[in-house]
């Protein structure tokens, strides 16, 4: 039986306590700190590769809400790398498939599921009923979408990418720059290959998941260094993690003095990709 | 890029004459780091040492023996197919 305090004041329960033990013995946590994990609202962009570790991570924690936005399917070729789909779920929506893992690791958190592609119609309001964004979008288009959406909405968004070996990760904190400050605009359709067309290792997802996750938990924590104006760098073929420097760009059309991008856009246009194609094969309007 | 050579060690006085070696050594890696007009596209990012060039003077910025040029092309793999 679980109980189901959540607010930040309710004290922990003893199942909680037992259960987040290691974390709470630690001074940077303790029970306040736990408290404020089980408060916390994290919308999570995506349950494949790079969501699903992170997804995993967090309800392990005990963040209390958990929001994932997943409209695809279980293929045969995610179980590479996607941690929350297993050979039985082939076929299954991965919000299911999701959702239904995390309640096995952690029945206490929640999972709010947005079977629907985050679009320029509904992303104002998806991630307003959150306090941190974790994105980790197969796209750019998506990227760029929830880049614009977590800044207008005053949300910090913790940011990771990969691609064949490597791995890429920051955190945007509005006012200390974003996506567009770092690349302004998106490449040449075609030109950067997706996971898909170049391959990629399944265990880097599980690395820069995790690593998201950990600017999650320092996020909701206060504690730490954030990965805020830094971008890391990792090449998993040699192993070596590279930090370099991000700005706010005065520039920029989101975030700079004078700013252009007042309101969300058209992605796909931007972006000049094509409109994203459902499961069932209609295709849906992605990212405007 | 650079048939699959994590350094490449070359010379130049600054970033686009670094650029420009390896180019040379390389035919091909120009059309990957430069635009039509020879220019880094804004999704490529060139960093000397851990510092983005356009912070600094671009591909005109000075370099001296053992800097280290990153060049990191945006990347859009993650959750999904």
């Amino acid at each position: 039986m679980v109980d189901q305090p959540k607010t930040n004041s309710a004290a922990l329960s003893p199942d909680e306590v037992m259960r987040y033990s290691r974390h709470i013995i630690m001074s940077q946590v303790g029970p306040q700190g736990q408290r404020k994990l089980r408060a916390a609202k994290v919308l999570v962009i995506g349950a494949g590769g790079l969501g699903g570790p992170v997804a995993l991570y967090l309800a392990l924690a005990g963040v209390g809400t958990i929001g994932i936005c997943e409209f695809d399917t279980v293929d045969l070729s995610n179980l590479q790398r996607q941690v929350l789909h297993q050979t039985a779920d082939i076929g299954r929506p991965k919000l299911v498939s999701a959702t239904e893992k995390i309640k096995a690791h952690n029945p206490h958190v929640e999972v709010i599921g947005h079977p629907m592609p985050i679009t320029s119609d509904n992303a104002m309001e998806m991630v307003s009923g959150y306090d941190i964004i974790v994105n980790g979008a197969d796209n750019f288009a998506t990227r760029y979408l929830v880049n614009d959406a977590a800044y207008l909405a005053g949300k910090t968004l913790v940011d990771g990418a990969i691609l064949l070996f490597d791995g890429q990760a920051t955190v945007y904190k509005p006012g200390s720059g974003c996506y567009r400050c770092l690349y302004p605009d998106p490449p040449p359709p075609g030109l950067v290959p997706s996971c898909a067309e170049a391959g990629v290792l399944g265990a880097i997802t599980g690395l820069v998941g995790s690593i998201q996750a950990t600017e999650v938990f320092k996020q909701i924590l206060g504690i730490g260094n954030p990965l805020v104006n830094r971008l890391l760098l990792i090449d998993a073929l040699t192993m070596e993690f590279r930090m370099m420097k991000v700005r706010r760009d005065p520039t920029c059309p989101l975030c700079g003095d004078n700013p252009t991008v007042k309101e969300l856009i058209d992605y796909d246009a931007f972006c000049g990709s094509p409109p994203l194609m459902m499961p069932d094969g209609t295709l849906a309007a992605a990212a405007h | 890029m650079t048939a699959n050579h994590e350094y490449v060690e070359v010379e130049g006085q600054n970033v686009g004459e670094v650029l420009d070696a390896v180019e040379a050594r390389y035919p091909g890696f120009g059309d990957l780091v430069y635009d039509r007009e020879r220019h880094v596209p804004t999704h490529i990012n060139i960093y000397l040492n851990n510092q983005e060039i356009h912070d600094l003077e671009g591909i005109a910025t000075a370099v001296v023996d053992g800097d280290q040029l990153a060049v990191i092309p945006a990347l859009a793999g993650g959750s999904g197919a």
